[in-house]
């Protein structure tokens, strides 16, 4: 039980509507070990602020407990350069979509890259836009049949 | 028909276009060409550029010398240009308005320079009208220890504004019609999640991307109705100068209080008119917003006054500012 104990802090009490097997779980269990392992080096959570785009994987903002902003489709990689330049002692991080920061918000990717913004931008790549039931992303190789491919 | 080689504005209003002359009823056109290049009888050709370079200051000759041959055209003698000219152009006006010396030492503002009151962070994109609030803060950022963002596009400003609001920063973005129609999602994100964002909203002619070089006072209905879904803003304008200049303040004091976005509407003659204006710190009130104090913190928590109190990372406890109305007051531990 200790083991499954100490990942639940980092949960909020919402219920997970991704499907079983769905890779944003991969995801999430990743950056909560990250959290853990941050928190025994001396970074507080109270300092990771979070946001992320619209999607699937948006979804996280409701499960992982970390403050935060909920952007919206493609500009969450915006909305947290913002919140660095208020305050720069906060670790900013967002998760954002295939579609969210790889169509809609491209821009603000490749200038936050440009500026080496101080953020952490974590990308669900499945290739599809999942909360929309399937159509293929900027990602998707020509081979593989989408809804509308 | 007699072709005349000249075609010139008439008394016209900008947008209004080229006229021709109606002193003759021959088919006038326009053409610029050197005089030599005139053939007979289409024309007079006056060499008036390769004349002017044998005085000194040939540029504003030029421009003079084809005033003199145009009311030649339209049969205005020497004398009547000359009324016309000093009429304009009076020789001594800088000795003519006698200026009295005030009581006080006061400040020179544009309309631009003076909506900058009270702010940590200011972010825009330039366009024209508001472009030189960009400037005038760009250059003196350090001294009045605001910092100046310039993104990639105004959906990089707004969002960016945002986030730096949930951090605690006090935001404006400014921009005009256009650019601010770039912004309506973000403004209404603005409003589902109870940022304090202050928008300036430098008003000019026309619908798209309208003409840079004027002025008109018309996006009253756009700032009412700005943003997609129902929620409270508030919307103000300052008369002159000095009001943009309490103005503002007052307007960032009422979106801290309120937690909603404001706009402020402005224009090219304001914006960029110089005039003394009478600021006196005392008269300008800093944000006072209603902070959480202790216990659970819900950021949609139902009040008396409909005004839920502010929280701001980092801070033990979960503060989280959502888009969607699904999920909505986490609490903490």
């Amino acid at each position: 039980m200790m083991g499954v104990m100490w990942m639940d802090d980092l949960k909020t009490y919402a219920e997970n509507t991704w499907y079983p097997g769905c890779g944003n779980f991969g995801i999430f269990t990743a950056v909560k070990t990250a959290i853990k392992r941050l928190e025994e080096r001396g970074v507080s959570r109270e300092r990771l602020i979070m946001s992320a785009g619209i999607g699937c994987h948006g979804k996280i903002f409701d499960y992982l407990k970390l403050s935060g902003f909920y952007s919206l489709h493609g500009r969450s990689v915006a909305t947290i350069q913002g919140m660095k330049i208020a305050n720069p002692e906060l670790k900013v991080l967002t998760f954002v979509g295939g579609g969210d920061a790889l169509g809609e918000g491209i821009a603000h990717l490749i200038f936050a890259a440009k500026r080496n913004a101080d953020i952490t931008v974590i990308v669900h790549d499945n290739g599809v836009y999942g909360l929309t039931t399937g159509q293929f992303t900027p990602t998707r190789l020509r081979h593989m049949r989408m809804l509308l491919s | 028909m007699k072709k005349d080689v000249f075609t010139f504005l008439i008394s016209g209003k900008a947008g209004e276009g080229v006229k021709k002359a109606s002193t003759s009823t021959d088919e006038i056109t326009s053409h610029y060409m050197r005089a030599n290049a005139v053939q007979d009888g289409e024309g007079l050709g006056i060499p008036i550029s390769s004349e002017a370079k044998k005085y000194p200051n040939p540029d504003p000759r030029v421009g003079v010398s084809a005033v003199a041959v145009l009311s030649v055209a339209i049969g205005l003698d020497k004398g009547g240009l000359s009324a016309l000219i000093e009429k304009e152009y009076p020789s001594d006006v800088g000795n003519k308005f006698p200026l009295n010396a005030g009581k006080q030492g006061r400040v020179v503002l544009t309309g631009n320079e003076a909506v900058v009151g009270g702010l940590d962070i200011y972010i825009a994109y330039p366009m024209t009208q508001s472009a030189s609030i960009l400037h005038y803060l760009g250059t003196h950022s350090k001294d009045l220890g605001i910092v100046v963002l310039h993104p990639e596009n105004e959906i990089a400003v707004i969002n960016m504004a945002l986030g730096a609001s949930f951090a605690g920063a006090r935001v404006m973005v400014s921009s005009r019609g256009g650019g601010f129609a770039l912004m309506e999602e973000a403004f209404s994100l603005a409003g589902m999640t109870e940022t304090p964002l202050l928008c300036i909203l430098a008003s000019r002619p026309g619908q798209s991307t309208g003409v840079p070089t004027y002025t008109e006072q018309e996006e009253l209905r756009f700032a009412l109705s700005r943003g997609h879904g129902e929620f409270l803003r508030i919307v103000a304008s300052p008369g002159s100068v000095e009001e943009a200049f309490y103005l503002t303040v007052e307007m960032l004091r009422l979106v801290w209080q309120f937690q909603t976005p404001a706009i402020l509407l402005t224009e090219k003659h304001l914006s960029e008119s110089g005039m003394n204006v009478d600021t006196s710190l005392e008269r300008a009130s800093q944000p006072e917003p209603v902070m959480h104090a202790s216990g659970e913190y819900k950021i949609y928590a139902d009040t008396d006054d409909g005004i839920s109190p502010l929280l701001f990372p980092p801070l033990k406890g979960l503060i989280k500012w959502c888009a969607q109305s699904t999920l909505m007051a986490l609490t903490i531990m």
